[in-house]
């Protein structure tokens, strides 16, 4: 980080519609100094009252230059979200401050294993990294573990279903806690910590695990797989609240 | 932001990290502070934070014990460390 943070104005150059909660937003932005993968953003959005209000939305892709994308779930009471995801219209300023986060970062040239773990829209840092590792050709083996409600809130299922096809040495495992796709063989329910423990490589590999989701979710996962024998200092953490407002 | 029981519900110490670093000019998430309650050692961004943006509470995730309380007043950041015994920066 070059010096203190400003906060940068920033203006919506495209929304894609991911699910029927949640949208990328594709955000403009002069003079964006570049970021990493699983770094995040403060969101400042200002009322004519001067009213104004901030939330931390994590950065969906890798630096990509003057443009940076946010993928935002709708949270159903929540003051910025549903205005994000439905309401700001294209060319509508935003200010940005970030990059922000030097810990719950990610590089394509770590020679370890990694293992993702996701639950919900805490998927969008570690998608980041999933398109980091496909842009820099990166063989490093990684392993997406995403825990989703139904598969209709699977956030980039299109995409994570042709990384996981075309990309030598990533695997994806998406389960589902309420329903599954039709001819699933696995019983909907949360990961279980067997369950983590199949799909994750043995605690006696080198192994960086980044864990992201609602905080039950993370404290959850990050005691499995230290009970598992993983190494508390390799393990990476990021919580949100109920899931962002 | 709330919980089923209409609680602020605890974010961690990477929703710090933006209007520390605003003000710090360096990335603190990944810094390691030792709790005055328990000696635990932890990073910034593994705090139980309420009230993450323009200020907020950490609490260490080991004993729950007040660390850090950030607060950003008009152009001023307020940072109350007592709570923390030991603050170590890596340099940037």
């Amino acid at each position: 980080m070059p010096g203190p943070l400003p906060w940068l104005p920033a203006y919506l150059v495209e929304r894609r519609p991911e699910t029927a909660a949640a949208a990328t937003l594709v955000l403009g932005v002069p003079g964006w100094p570049g970021h990493l993968p699983g770094q995040h953003v403060d969101v400042r959005l200002t009322a004519d009252d001067g009213y104004s209000t901030q939330r931390s939305y994590s950065l969906a892709a890798p630096d990509h230059g003057a443009t940076v994308e946010l993928t935002v779930q709708r949270v159903a009471d929540g003051e910025v979200s549903p205005f994000l995801v439905d309401d700001l219209a294209i060319g509508d300023p935003v200010e940005l401050r970030g990059p922000v986060g030097g810990w719950f970062v990610w590089s394509p040239t770590l020679p370890t294993r990694t293992l993702l773990v996701a639950g919900g829209s805490g998927v969008v840092p570690l998608m980041a990294m999933v398109r980091a590792r496909h842009e820099a050709g990166a063989a490093a083996p990684m392993r997406l573990v995403y825990s989703v409600r139904t598969p209709d809130d699977v956030l980039y299922a299109a995409e994570l279903e042709r990384r996981g096809r075309l990309d030598e040495g990533l695997e994806i495992h998406v389960v589902h806690t309420r329903r599954a796709p039709p001819g699933d063989a696995r019983p909907t329910g949360r990961l279980t910590r067997e369950e983590i423990g199949s799909l994750a490589w043995p605690a006696t590999e080198e192994v960086l695990t980044y864990v992201c989701g609602p905080t039950g979710f993370v404290d959850q996962v990050a005691g499995d797989l230290v009970a598992l024998g993983y190494d508390d200092h390799r393990i990476r953490t990021e919580r949100f609240g109920a899931t962002g407002g | 932001m709330t919980d089923e029981h209409g609680e602020p519900a605890p974010l961690d110490g990477n929703g710090l990290g933006g209007v520390l670093g605003a003000f710090l000019g360096v990335d603190v998430t990944d810094a390691i502070l030792v709790c005055d309650g328990c000696g635990r050692q932890q990073v910034l961004a593994a705090l139980v934070v309420f009230g993450a943006g323009p200020g907020g509470v950490a609490r260490c995730r080991g004993c729950s014990h007040v660390m850090l309380r950030v607060a950003e007043i008009r152009n001023e950041l307020v940072v109350d460390l007592r709570g923390t015994t030991r603050l170590r920066l890596r340099r940037p």
